[in-house]
């Protein structure tokens, strides 16, 4: 072997063994496990496609998947728009631009848990920011976290108060779009939102594209906030961690309560396969549609 | 072809750095653990996870310094860990702690997962007097004759009143029987123009869930046989549990309910019975020890949980369940965490522990100690505790399954999307399959 190669890889050796020891080898054996009946405490045991079979046929497993489509379906979006609608504004020259650009970027620097708790206190139905700005008009807000139909809305909102992350990225797209092409639309005697629809909108695709493919990996996932609602508020469910009937029962909140309280490793790592699976999946079929939606500056 | 050749020998030896270095990782854990396990002396170190925080957790790690203090054979750690999972995990993992705690309705799971260390060898070991125990509590450690933890207390609901509330309404006395305490709440209840609650009358703060059980047991329900074969839920006092809070459900609307019960917090200074906004609760003696501690002025009084109308041989009535502490399976210092287990469980220390807490200690010797009289409100609440009409719910391999399937079925029926007579046709059929 070439001493280069050598040197290389010494140098390497710290991220390949963390990789293996920490990423694939787990992956490796969280597929493995998929196929057996595994507590932790005894030693795994075969059982085939059992644990496929068992997440196919469960009841609880697909109201968590319709809990789950429902935040990829409507959260993703919200969150999308939100965040191209603040960078948008972010982006007009006013003065104290970049105190507001802090301002709207802070809240997605705020951990999971944080927000969760500070969002408890906004959503609280009879001393929080939103029922009492309600009740100024009138309206008697909802019982936010306590109302099956509520929780989830919540957990949008809650989205899309964090969505700066977002805008950040999109605020650097729309900063790449050359101002010539505003100019001659403007001759041309295109308006704002023409501007906007011919012009913003299919420059920035690309990054809409990734966006939305980040958006859907996350609210696939998604986990903490409704996690931590969950399992704080006084709804009823706690020890199930499904909050109100069950509505804030997701797909990757499930997958923890098999493996961590009740020890179903092989059910939990056929979940995560499966999980892997659709969102795989998903992906490929959104990189397959851009083609028609997404311009790329190349082309 | 050659360089081919040296890229798999670099994999190889890429491969071969990898085992080595993990391999001398754990080499390198194994020969620091006995260093790390003894302290100056060489006392064997035994770790101690609790669920306590706060005061309760310095309470008990005043006592851990007073049991290093009294031997020196072992040195307990303690360590607050607030979340059962991460012990749960630590434990599956071996590297959880020697001891630590939990409920006694998660003995079944807990043992069937392997979680628990038996402990009838170190028992019978040391002739352990079990006697002291009080034997429903004793009961509720073990799991197919097997005892797997001991019990720390006997853990049961109360009826706390608001005595001003009640005086307002035209209460001088605090209702016995469910019919009277119906009408308590009914009357005591306090509603805005717009609909929403101001001041709850009923027990459901904080949720029906943490309530219903102490109401259908408070009415002479229980939920199974003695040897957990039968299926027995379907009987008045659970009926007329269901019915009660469906019936102040639909009086006052599910949406005034949750948005009470979502405006407070358990305890806090939003509590509403802390702010004089609940005229019943039913709550475990904690309240008294936590109002005493906190300095809340409210004149509060304590009863026994009201019984069924017409069935006074019922009164005192309620359900019973235990804190417990275990030896983990994967303890690495059993005998250890045995001799510090059997020193919590002494009467001084017990009473200690369990006066701050406000709780009713599990052994009767540790109930007579001075510390136990000085606990808030002790004289009202002891003599409930010796009611015969407590019962406990005994354990059976799929009780986890039961509890989520009953919660669950409950939940819709406190959300009024189910009557009370659907609810008990959907657990009658359902719950036996889980007592097989």
């Amino acid at each position: 072997m070439k001493r280069a190669t050598l040197t290389g890889l010494l140098f390497s050796s710290p991220f390949l063994i963390g990789f293996l020891a920490f990423t694939l080898y787990p992956i490796a054996a969280s597929l493995y496990y998929s196929f057996t009946d595994f507590n932790m405490f005894k030693s795994p045991s075969w059982v085939g496609l059992d644990n496929y079979r068992w997440v196919l046929k469960e009841d609880d497993v697909w109201k968590s998947v319709v809990n789950t489509l429902y935040m990829v379906v409507f959260a993703t979006p919200v969150s999308l728009i939100v965040g191209l609608l603040l960078a948008q504004m972010l982006n007009m020259k006013v003065r104290g631009q970049s105190i507001y650009r802090t301002l709207y970027y802070i809240p997605s620097i705020v951990p999971a848990i944080a927000t969760s708790l500070v969002w408890m206190w906004v959503l609280n139905p009879k001393s929080g920011l939103i029922n009492t700005v309600l009740g100024f008009f009138g309206i008697r807000g909802p019982n936010w976290l306590l109302d099956p139909v509520w929780t989830k809305p919540s957990l949008i909102l809650m989205g899309a108060w964090g969505a700066g992350g977002i805008m950040i990225i999109f605020l650097a797209a729309l900063q790449d779009v050359p101002r010539s092409l505003y100019e001659s639309a403007e001759i041309d005697g295109a308006g704002k939102i023409r501007r906007f629809i011919s012009i913003t909108l299919p420059m920035i695709s690309p990054i809409i594209l990734f966006q939305l493919i980040m958006g859907l990996i996350t609210y696939f996932q998604y986990f903490a906030q409704a996690f931590m609602l969950a399992s704080l508020t006084n709804s009823g469910a706690n020890q199930t961690m499904a909050g109100p009937e069950k509505s804030l029962l997701f797909y990757a909140v499930l997958l923890y309560r098999e493996a961590f309280v009740d020890f179903r490793m092989g059910t939990a790592s056929a979940m995560a396969w499966l999980l892997f699976l659709i969102t795989s999946i998903v992906t490929y079929l959104i990189f397959r549609s851009s083609n028609r939606w997404v311009t790329y500056g190349g082309d | 072809m050659n360089s081919k050749r040296g890229k798999t020998l670099s994999l190889y030896l890429v491969g071969m750095m990898i085992a080595v270095i993990l391999l001398s990782a754990c080499g390198g854990k194994n020969s620091d653990s006995p260093s790390a396990s003894t302290d100056s002396g060489e006392r064997s170190k035994v770790t101690v996870w609790y669920l306590w925080g706060g005061a309760e957790g310095e309470v008990l790690e005043e006592i851990i310094r007073d049991f290093n203090e009294s031997q020196d054979k072992y040195f307990v750690e303690g360590l607050s860990v607030p979340d059962e999972q991460k012990i749960k995990v630590a434990i599956a993992g071996g590297n959880g702690p020697d001891l630590t705690d939990s409920f006694d309705w998660v003995v079944p799971q807990y043992a069937q997962q392997g979680i628990m260390l038996p402990l009838d060898d170190l028992i019978a070991k040391d002739g352990y007097d079990l006697s002291d125990f009080i034997p429903s509590a004793l009961e509720a450690g073990k799991f197919q004759g097997v005892q797997y933890a001991l019990p720390l207390n006997a853990n049961f609901s109360i009826m706390y009143y608001n005595k001003k509330l009640l005086a307002e309404a035209g209460y001088s006395e605090p209702p016995k029987t469910s019919t009277e305490l119906y009408d308590v709440a009914v009357k005591t209840t306090k509603v805005n123009p717009d609909g929403s609650i101001e001041v709850i009358g009923f027990p459901s703060y904080p949720s029906e869930k943490y309530l219903f059980s102490a109401l259908a047991y408070g009415f002479g329900s229980t939920y199974l046989s003695d040897d957990a074969k039968e299926l027995t839920i379907d009987n008045e006092g659970t009926r007329a549990a269901m019915q009660m809070i469906y019936d102040y459900n639909t009086q006052f609307g599910v949406d005034n309910v949750r948005q009470l019960q979502a405006a407070g917090k358990w305890l806090d200074p939003t509590d509403p019975f802390l702010l004089g906004k609940q005229a019943i609760r039913y709550d475990g003696p904690w309240l008294s020890a936590h109002i005493k501690k906190m300095g809340i002025d409210i004149d509060y009084g304590i009863a026994p949980l009201p019984y069924l109308d017409g069935k006074p041989e019922t009164a005192g009535g309620g359900l019973v369940s235990s804190s417990i502490f275990y030896i983990a399976k994967t303890s690495k210092n059993v005998d250890g965490a045995w001799e510090f287990l059997k020193y919590l469980y002494s009467p001084e220390p017990l009473a200690k522990f369990m006066s701050l807490l406000g709780n009713i200690p599990a052994t009767k010797s540790a109930m007579e100690q001075q510390a136990m009289k000085e606990m808030a409100d002790a004289d009202l609440i002891i003599p409930l505790a010796q009611s015969p009409n407590l019962k406990s719910i005994p354990h059976f391999e799929k009780r986890s399954d039961f509890d989520k399937f009953m919660e669950e079925e409950l939940e819709l029926m406190y959300n009024l999307k189910k009557t009370p007579e659907e609810t008990m046709s959907a657990l009658t059929g359902k719950l036996p399959e889980f007592l097989k």
